[in-house]
């Protein structure tokens, strides 16, 4: 699974695949604190085992245990939606379900959209200039993605229907760049 | 007057050290200077040609820039400036925040002042560093450009720089900047500001600035691998999270027990903002709990059993007994400050009182959150007696040098610029807003870093939600009053405002009596209000308070277009027209041009509104830009108001990125939108009611107006800023409209407390 490190002598991110050590599917875990497990996640297409809290959240196994930054905290009580992932193709709130109750599942973060910036959406993100301070993009481009990869051209209202907050207040360029996507994908 | 050589300097020396300098860092040149200077050139030949620029042997050109990107698009705006003077293709530059550091060996430490200061903050990156930059630039193509005449053998005279290259004149040879990059890295730029403004690019040549170039970061915003602070990591790092005392007065009693699931127990001091501060140095207000991951360091301090000491006083902190305060100090209290003399008529009130008719109108606006939607968080490495590092989401680089040099953090390792021991690397802001060049989150953090536990390790010490909402520096909450007075025609002839705030200056130096901040856009209005005198009385009321975008602007806008709004309507006349009436002289021709820019694009007076619908407008300038929002909306429920559009029309004197200033001012907008409609923090027992966005609504997408921004230039004047002047104007228009369209003026803001409560819609 990468994990994404700051090169201290060049100032850049670099991004390394950890080497997490392979752990027992349902083992009870000898640390000894609270009650933890092993949990075998699907993130990304790709099958992880980790020793994680019952009862943390997705949002911080994928932040703090998988190193994957990109899925935002802003609220922790399920109400801003900076935390959407994809669950089984749907966005939904990963502050709000613990990593426990989702392995097995298709979790798609940010980071698994494409390996290239190349969906639809990501394209039409920075075609627009969508994002201002960013906090809020990775939720919101999932959350969009998801509509746009239903296959017909999202209405207004299904536009409307995302809750995913935005403190910069991009929505209008958000609103336009939903249809920027479904026109890239149809290669026009 | 151009490039000089240093004295001992032959051409034969130069290509060696040039060519060397291209692939490697040891060099046999006997030179000392010329060695010295050498290692301005890095492994692989790219080269820092001054502060500001790298350029590499392929052409790629990496522009530093002295403050902090957070969404103002100044990763951008900046670079495009240097890059129109340096004179290179778009494509080839890259952008990245300049830490405390400088490019090897071009300096032993930098201040800051080479960059023009390291705080973003005021709406000012841009518009403070637009000549600073032209000038940069253009000295760092001076470089290049001698660097080839000096390989040529050649007079300046006979050759010419080209975008990303250096042309003899009669087109024979040429250089591209990659090659000659190491070489132009051992000259020294010139500082002659008359040469340099000699060669710069004529405007009606340019080809970046004021053109839509796509800004440098983004793409990183769209896959995830943007780092902004709560998204640094190293190997090994340790996470700590935050608890405030309750009260803003209270102090922890004793270190609480090591939860379970924690590594140690940090109590932590306050870090005054002044010298003297109201909240004194070193009272033990808080404590961190450090662990393994973020959710464990949190969920370890929610379950510590702090003992707090909460003084008697703290019962007194609560939103009524403020608010109460403020009325009777609005009543008799003594103003204090300066003000400037044409705001300062004593034959104002005279002129009030004297009038055909008066209007006293009070307006107040409650505290507000800035509620950065990345919460406050601060990355630290302590190596004892060597060195500190620090990573922060941070609107000051020089804040948190100071932190680390402090006595305070007692870390002995000398002055603020010295980056051997004091290495500060600004990451990427989910949002400053006005928070993040504060110290407080950056000295709790040295200190958890300074903990036996911890120290040698990297820890993120972090603020949650509930934390950082609860312990803000937040906008002051304002009591204003208006006394105007009318002739027979409706004119004002005369205008007494007096508000009544805490004040951020004073709460930070006990010892200052002005305030700046709290007289903003009150003071030199360029309306014509007859006589006018501006008062501001403090109040000492105990919440912090801080820099929330738009500072006063933000509060003293909203009191002054709803005054003007309430006499125009009560007068009979137009609201447009009205302000327009006071803004036809020369002082008020910019307001004038921007006045009408907004109301023309709305179609105010000449489009037919349906029943259901109404019009309104405000203007007001802050940090030298004006800007003028006019919005349309409707009522379809109680306790609401639809804001269907808003035409903006804003003239910031000199459009650096079209797509980035309309961004700015949209932007700018929403914030204001938000609050006007929803926001608020309320006091109760020395501590915030509202703690996370349950309680603190913003605006989603479904109730997003559409919008449409005018720029406009005015040529020959002082550039203004573009992160903060959209905010203030945008509540009282959507008052005014709401007014225009209910006949219920709202003189409290938010406009709906009841229905600040944050939903799916």
């Amino acid at each position: 699974m990468p994990s994404k490190y700051y090169d201290l002598t060049l100032n850049t991110a670099l991004v390394i695949v950890s080497a997490d050590h392979a752990l027992d599917e349902g083992a009870e875990s000898k640390w000894g604190w609270g009650r933890t497990m092993n949990v075998t996640l699907n993130v990304n297409g790709v099958s992880t085992t980790v020793d994680v809290d019952i009862e943390m959240p997705l949002l911080w196994v994928l932040r703090d245990k998988l190193g994957m930054t990109g899925t935002k905290y802003g609220c922790g009580i399920s109400v801003c939606h900076a935390c959407t992932v994809l669950l089984d193709g749907a966005p939904i709130k990963s502050c709000d379900l613990k990593a426990s109750e989702v392995k097995g599942r298709k979790i798609k973060t940010i980071e698994g959209l494409s390996p290239d910036r190349s969906h639809p959406v990501q394209q039409a993100w920075i075609e627009e200039q969508v994002p201002q301070c960013g906090w809020c993009q990775s939720g919101m481009i999932l959350a969009c993605a998801a509509l746009v990869d239903k296959g017909s051209a999202p209405s207004d209202a299904s536009i409307n229907g995302i809750n995913n907050v935005c403190v910069c207040g991009t929505y209008n360029r958000i609103r336009t760049g939903v249809q920027t996507a479904v026109a890239i994908k149809r290669g026009s | 007057m151009g490039q000089t050589l240093n004295p001992g300097y032959n051409r034969r020396d130069f290509i060696k050290v040039a060519s060397a300098a291209g692939g490697a860092l040891s060099l046999s040149i006997s030179l000392p200077w010329l060695a010295k200077r050498a290692d301005a050139a890095l492994p692989g030949g790219s080269a820092w040609i001054n502060v500001w620029v790298n350029i590499s042997p392929d052409d790629i050109v990496t522009i530093r820039i002295p403050t902090s990107e957070m969404g103002q698009g100044i990763l951008g705006a900046l670079p495009q400036i240097f890059a129109e003077e340096l004179m290179v293709e778009w494509a080839n530059v890259r952008a990245e925040h300049a830490p405390n550091r400088d490019p090897a060996g071009k300096a032993t430490s930098l201040t800051g002042t080479e960059y023009g200061g390291r705080l973003t903050g005021g709406s000012s990156s841009v518009r403070n560093r637009f000549t600073l930059l032209r000038r940069a630039g253009a000295a760092a193509r001076d470089l290049l450009h001698s660097a080839a005449a000096i390989e040529w053998g050649i007079d300046k005279s006979a050759c010419h720089a080209e975008v990303g290259r250096i042309v003899k004149n009669d087109g024979s040879a040429f250089f591209r900047y990659g090659e000659l990059a190491g070489a132009a890295a051992l000259l020294t730029p010139s500082t002659d500001n008359a040469f340099l403004d000699s060669i710069l690019v004529p405007a009606g040549q340019r080809r970046l600035i004021g053109f839509s170039h796509p800004r440098p970061e983004l793409p990183s915003k769209v896959d995830g691998s943007a780092i902004f602070g709560l998204d640094f990591r190293v190997p090994g790092m340790l996470f700590a999270a935050v608890v405030h005392c309750p009260s803003i007065v209270g102090t922890l009693a004793a270190t609480p027990a090591l939860p379970k699931g924690a590594i140690a127990v940090v109590p932590l001091t306050n870090y005054p903002r002044g010298a003297n501060d109201v909240n004194p140095q070193g009272v033990v207000n808080a404590f961190a709990v450090v662990a393994n991951d973020t959710w464990t360091a949190m969920r370890a301090a929610k379950s510590a059993k702090p003992k707090w000491t909460i003084p008697a006083a703290s019962a007194a902190i609560n939103s009524a007994q403020i608010t109460a305060d403020a009325n009777a100090l609005m009543a008799t209290g003594t103003p204090q400050g300066n003000i400037p003399a044409a705001d300062n008529d004593a034959a104002a009130p005279g002129s009030v009182a004297g009038s055909v008719r008066q209007y006293s109108k009070t307006y107040e606006l409650p505290y507000l959150a800035h509620m950065c939607f990345e919460p406050l968080n601060c990355t630290v490495r302590v190596t004892p007696g060597t060195l500190c590092e620090i990573w922060a989401p941070t609107q000051s680089v020089a804040a948190c040098a100071n932190v680390a040099a402090s006595a305070q953090m007692g870390l002995g390792l000398g002055a603020p610029n010295d980056h051997t021991k004091i290495r500060v690397t600004n990451l990427l802001m989910g949002g400053g807003l006005g928070r993040k060049f504060e110290s407080d989150f950056i000295a709790q953090a040295v200190q958890v870093a300074k903990h036996p536990a911890v120290i040698g390790k990297a820890v993120q010490t972090v603020w949650s939600r509930e934390e950082d909402t609860g312990n803000d520096q937040y906008r002051p909450m304002t009591l204003g009053r208006i006394d105007a007075g009318v002739d027979a025609n409706g004119k004002i002839v005369g205008w007494v405002s007096r508000n009544v705030s805490p004040s951020i200056t004073v709460q930070r130096n006990t010892l200052a009596t002005n305030d700046g901040q709290a007289i903003e856009s009150l003071i030199r209005l360029p309306y014509d209000l007859g006589p006018r005198k501006v008062e501001w009385v403090r109040h000492t009321a105990r919440p912090d308070v801080g820099f929330w975008r738009s500072v006063g602007a933000g509060m003293n806008v909203f009191i002054v277009e709803s005054a003007i709004d309430e006499i125009a309507r009560a007068e009979g006349k137009d609201p447009y027209l009205y302000r327009r009436s006071m803004l036809e002289h020369d002082e008020g021709a910019r307001w004038l041009r921007v006045l009408d820019t907004a109301a023309t694009m709305a179609g105010w007076g000449t489009r037919a509104l349906p029943a259901t619908r109404k019009l309104g407008i405000a203007i007001g300038e802050a940090f030298a830009t004006i800007v003028c929002h006019v919005v349309e909306v409707s009522v379809t429920a109680p306790n609401s108001v639809n804001v269907h559009n808003v035409w903006s029309a804003a003239d910031c004197g000199t459009v650096v990125n079209p797509d980035t200033c309309k961004a700015q001012i949209e932007g700018a907008m929403v914030y204001g939108l938000s609050a006007g409609l929803w926001g608020k923090v309320t006091w109760k027992n020395g501590g915030t009611v509202e703690k996370n966005y349950n309680k603190s609504r913003k605006l989603k997408m479904a109730e997003m107006p559409k919008v449409e921004v005018t720029m406009l230039e005015t040529p020959g004047v002082a550039l203004g800023g573009l992160g903060e002047p959209g905010t203030p104007p945008i509540a009282p228009a959507v008052a005014n409209a709401y007014a225009a369209l209910t006949g219920q003026r709202i003189r409290t803001l938010p406009m709906f407390p009841a229905q600040s409560v944050m939903l799916d819609l």
